[in-house]
């Protein structure tokens, strides 16, 4: 939906170019083999790492959106609402890793000086990446905890 | 030849000296060329801006100059602008001058460089170019990021039409890049091997956001772009014009025509400026500004109203003199005093706007059907009389003034409706009498018609009848007639009366109406005459009366037919002696009857003449007409009439000269045409039906024996004859009292045979197990085998059973659960579990024995339970006598015939 408001090249039906990443913000495409290989603690720490970048990144996108399209204040909701449910995973998380005895890392500002000065295609890009990285990590956050529920039961 | 060697070697050598001289004179610097020039760099604006200064100026010194500036691109040969650029030179000072790119100056490296010559009429030997400058390079992609490439300008804002240059520059040669806008290739040149440059021509507004333009290689590279920001063109305001309502405030206002608002610019603000006072203000509102007139009363006020956005600035101006443009506001406190039936006058107030000018009201009133209007010169309060009004009528009034001395603009109406008091009704009713003799005394029924509006002048409240006596002049007598009566009946003796009727309203009576009854009611016999009808109604005419006449009245009912005729009268004047009587109650088919009578001067009304006839003859209304011939005939029979129709009859005496008077028709409905012959068939329809079902009910028992009886006779089957004309001969009717009776036993086991699977299968429900699979015992398939030996010998011989695989089926007990597929498969599965492993224990077991097997182990009441061998079919026989000799013998072994197994075979044969 976040699409639909920037016009052509994104507005485009089936748009998708995976080459455009943050390098603020960790993919979350990563291979089967690599992914299963993971234990409880980097599994976790991975995620809560992406999530913690997400919602700054969502916070950022949210800001570039009000300045892009101030007059969509659904496309701008739906933004917030995204980066509330990131925080409410990430609060999860850390109550999940506190539970296995895990160490929860540090918040750490994941952004920095990089959002400054950014053009408005720029802008239109990352709020791209983002957004996409949202869904692919929430996708991914869903296998995480289903391995860890089947692991610990009950 | 030696001698002009040495000449021309003399010559060459002095040329030389002469150019080394000249080359220092030339070579000499300028005392005032240029120095420190430095470029500053705007990629926003794509502009380069310089900054120089001229030294060696004296203290205080000006000097007119000349600036030739020169700007390079890509190498600096390539000479793209030439400018000179002229100014007065002060001592230090630092000068400017800046250069706009069409190309971003991220697409190319650019090389400036300048010089100077003086331009100043107090120094004209100092008048030729210095030396140029060194060349300046502008180099904006050193400070490009790593990235693959790069696309520019970034976020350019343009307005509409305007033509727009976008290049991207690649950080690798060769490069496929393709570049997009609005999703469509673009066509571009190449200025570099890694640069290629796009001119856009007459940008057009896509949207408020901004058109995206974005380049993609074909490596999988990443995408780049920029938002190209299309703002409409400012256009100048439209109709723009000032007025004031009270000389306190100014109220400007114009057509901001298009918005030209986008997201990297603000919508286009506007600016009031007034050039006398030269004061400004900047208006909140798009189209409007609101702008306080001075208190030292400012007449001549010069605007100017500017537009302006990031782009450009437009500006309209308007001179006015503020009296010329006073728009009054709307006139208040509308009243009307001294409102009488014919007179009003209306009272206003207007707001006061000064006291030199006088302002010019119209008031406009609208009664029934009538406009009054009425220009009014007004300084503070305003008045206007208006008469001969309608008394009893609403009218509506408005009011608006504007600036009587220099019109400019109507004010908005005030409104405000009153009504005219009412007055006496102005006529007198029309009043007319129908006059009955009963017994003597005579029944006056008066009528009136109410009056018109324009008559009543008011509500009526009551209608005054005075009855005079003019036999003995004393006596009269007063009715009040409440209205809305249109009538009233009298009952006087045969004297003459005068009847005066008014009409009153709250104000008073109208002019009386007065008609003279008599106790005869002069309907004389006069001749009728017949008239036809028109389309507009019956046209009448009379013959005038010798004597003197007040006028005429033509009377007739709109409803003749009916019990009350609706009685109705016209008058007209004594001069008048024809009329159309119109009515909208007139209906074809119906005969109408006139009556026309004169009105004396003395009042007394006489009967002139009867006209009758219908408005229009149908010609199923009068269907037939017989003419009975003998005088004596007293009774006639009118055939062929339609059923279920309306008929009026009407007997009439004739003479050789015509017919008589018409009386009162005899109204007649034939009756339905169907209902006696429907009589005449279903009743003894019913009588029959009634009759046949009495005689099948008393022989009931005999009808059952010879159509349906409960044991067929086989001596009465036609499957005798058949079989006695085959071959068997010997076959022959088995009597019933031969047979041996089936029986039916249910066991109730409490205990199994065999140790059940699961402990909780035991307490399953009771399961009739018709059929066993064929895996719970080892002989052959089950079967159902209908074994007809009277039909087919050679089958029986041969054994040939037919197998019929049955599907173990649910039990009853479970049905119930069989609403799911999950509880059908449940079901399924625990059949074939119960069939694969032991039945359970405590199983109730329906046992059939046929009288077959119970014949082969002699005892009957013997327990199937443990039969002497384990039968694999029981076995059905048709109940008929078989000669030994064809029987074949039942058969315990593999040759089971035909045999219905009701036996559960997990429990018996295991």
């Amino acid at each position: 939906m976040q699409l639909q408001y920037q016009g052509s090249p994104f507005s485009d039906p089936g748009f998708s170019a995976p080459e455009l990443q943050l390098s603020s913000l960790p993919p979350a495409v990563v291979s089967f083999k690599t992914w299963h290989a993971l234990d409880d603690r980097e599994r976790l720490s991975h995620a809560q790492g992406a999530f913690l970048a997400l919602t700054q990144h969502l916070q950022l996108v949210g800001d570039d959106q009000r300045d892009l399209n101030p007059g969509s204040p659904m496309l701008l909701a739906q933004i917030g609402a995204a980066r509330l449910r990131a925080q409410g995973l990430l609060g999860n998380m850390a109550a999940i890793m506190t539970a296995l005895g895990l160490p929860i890392p540090p918040e750490e500002d994941t952004l920095g000086v990089v959002p400054f000065g950014a053009s408005a295609f720029e802008r239109k890009c990352r709020g791209y990446v983002v957004t996409r990285e949202y869904g692919h990590w929430t996708d991914r956050a869903v296998r995480d905890l289903a391995l860890l529920k089947a692991k610990y039961p009950g | 030849m030696a001698l002009f060697s040495v000449f021309q070697t003399t010559f060459l050598l002095a040329l030389l000296s002469l150019r080394t001289y000249q080359s220092e004179v030339l070579s000499e610097p300028l005392p005032w060329a240029p120095e420190s020039l430095r470029v500053f760099i705007n990629s926003t604006h794509q502009c380069l801006h310089l900054q120089w200064s001229v030294h060696n100026l004296a203290h205080h010194q000006e000097l007119k100059m000349v600036f030739q500036i020169e700007i390079s691109r890509i190498k600096t040969s390539n000479v793209i602008w030439v400018e000179n650029y002229s100014t007065t030179v002060k001592w230090n000072q630092v000068l400017h001058w800046s250069w706009e790119s069409k190309l971003p100056l991220e697409c190319a490296k650019h090389f400036i460089r300048m010089r100077s010559a003086v331009d100043d009429a107090k120094t004209p030997e100092q008048s030729f170019w210095s030396n140029w400058s060194s060349w300046e390079e502008v180099h904006v992609q050193n400070s490009l990021g790593h990235d693959p490439f790069f696309v520019f300008p970034k976020d350019k804002l343009v307005e509409e039409g305007s033509n727009v240059t976008i290049c991207y520059v690649s950080r690798s040669q060769p490069n496929n890049i393709s570049c997009y806008l609005e999703g469509v290739r673009m066509q571009g040149e190449q200025l570099e091997p890694n640069v290629s440059v796009f001119n856009l021509n007459h940008v057009a507004f896509i949207r408020e956001t901004g058109t995206n333009i974005y380049c993609k290689g074909d490596q999988g590279d990443s995408i780049k772009g920029i938002v190209l920001f299309v703002s409409k063109v400012l256009e100048e305001p439209k109709d723009f014009s000032c007025e004031t309502q009270d000389l306190t405030t100014l109220n400007c206002t114009w057509d901001p025509r298009s918005d030209t608002g986008l997201l990297k610019q603000l919508s286009q603000s506007y600016t009031l400026f007034e050039s006398f006072s030269g004061k400004k203000t900047l208006c909140k509102h798009k189209s409007w500004c609101s702008w306080e007139v001075a208190p030292e009363s400012q007449e001549m006020y010069n605007f100017t109203l500017t537009a302006e956005n990031y782009l450009r600035k437009r500006s309209v101006h308007l001179l006015f003199n503020l009296t010329h443009r006073v728009h009054p506001m709307a006139p208040f406190s509308v009243l009307f005093t001294d409102v009488s039936a014919t007179n009003a006058t209306m009272t206003w107030k207007v707001h006061t706007t000064g006291n030199y000018y006088t302002l010019l009201c119209q008031v406009e009133l609208y009664g029934e059907g009538e406009v009054i209007q009425r220009n009014v010169s007004v300084e503070v309060d305003g008045k206007q009389l208006f008469g001969g009004l309608k008394p009893d009528t609403e009218y509506r009034a408005q009011v608006r003034c504007a600036n009587a001395n220099h019109f400019w603009k109507w004010s908005e109406w005030t409104r405000q409706n009153f009504t005219t008091a009412e007055a006496a009704p102005s006529e007198a009713p029309d009043v007319w009498r129908n006059v009955k003799s009963v017994q003597g005394h005579s029944v006056v029924t008066l009528f009136w018609k109410p009056l018109s509006k324009l008559q009543a002048n008011g509500k009526i409240l009551f209608y005054n009848i005075v009855i005079e006596n003019l036999d003995r002049s004393s006596i009269s007598k007063l009715l009040s007639i409440p209205a809305p009566a249109n009538g009233t009946e009298l009952n006087l003796d045969q004297c003459l009366y005068q009847i005066h009727v008014t009409a009153n309203n709250s104000v008073g009576t109208s002019p009386a109406s007065v008609i003279i009854v008599s106790g005869d009611p002069g309907n004389k016999e006069v001749e009728e005459e017949r008239v036809k009808g028109m389309e507009d109604g019956f046209s009448l005419s009379w013959k005038p009366q010798p004597g003197n006449v007040t006028g005429y009245i033509v009377e007739w009912c709109d409803h003749p037919r009916g019990p009350l005729c609706d009685l109705q009268w016209k008058s007209v004047g004594p001069t008048t002696t024809s009329t159309v009587v119109s009515s909208d109650a007139f209906r074809p088919g119906v005969q109408y009857n006139f009556r026309i009578y004169g009105i004396s001067t003395e009042r007394v009304p006489y009967l002139l003449e009867k006209k009758t006839g219908y408005s229009q003859e149908l010609d199923d209304a009068v269907c037939c007409k017989y003419r009975i011939d003998n005088p004596k005939q007293k009774t006639f029979v009118v055939e062929n009439l339609q059923p279920e129709s309306f008929y009026e009859f009407l007997v009439t005496p004739y003479t050789s000269v015509g017919e008589g008077p018409h009386g009162a028709f005899t109204k007649v409905t034939t009756p339905d045409e169907y209902s006696p012959i429907l009589i005449r068939i279903i009743l003894p329809m019913v009588f029959c039906i009634l009759l046949i079902m009495i005689i099948c009910y008393l022989k009931s028992q005999w009808m059952k024996e010879k159509c349906y009886p409960d044991i067929p006779d086989p001596y009465k089957s036609s499957v005798l004859s058949l079989i006695k004309s085959k071959e068997n001969p010997r076959l022959t009717i088995m009597s019933i009292k031969d047979c041996v009776p089936d029986s039916i036993e249910v066991l109730n086991k409490q205990e199994g045979t065999r140790k059940s699977l699961t402990e909780t299968e035991s307490s399953k429900a009771t399961y009739l197990y018709l059929l066993p699979t064929e895996k719970s015992y080892s002989g052959p398939g089950p079967c159902i085998c209908f074994e007809n030996f009277t039909y087919n010998q050679a089958a029986s011989d041969s054994a040939s059973c037919g197998h019929v695989p049955v599907a173990p089926v649910a039990p009853l007990s479970q049905l119930g659960l069989l609403t799911s597929p999950e509880n059908l498969l449940k079901a399924l599965e625990k059949n074939y579990m119960n069939s694969l492993g032991e039945i359970p224990a405590g199983e109730t077991n329906l046992n059939y024995v046929s009288q077959l097997a119970s014949a082969m182990s002699g005892d009957k009441f013997i327990l199937p339970t443990n039969p002497p061998e384990p039968a694999l079919c029981s076995e059905y026989k048709m109940q008929m006598a078989i000669p030994l000799g064809l029987a074949s013998p039942p058969s315990s072994g593999s040759s089971s015939l035909s045999s219905v197994t009701l036996l559960d075979e997990g429990e018996h044969y295991h």
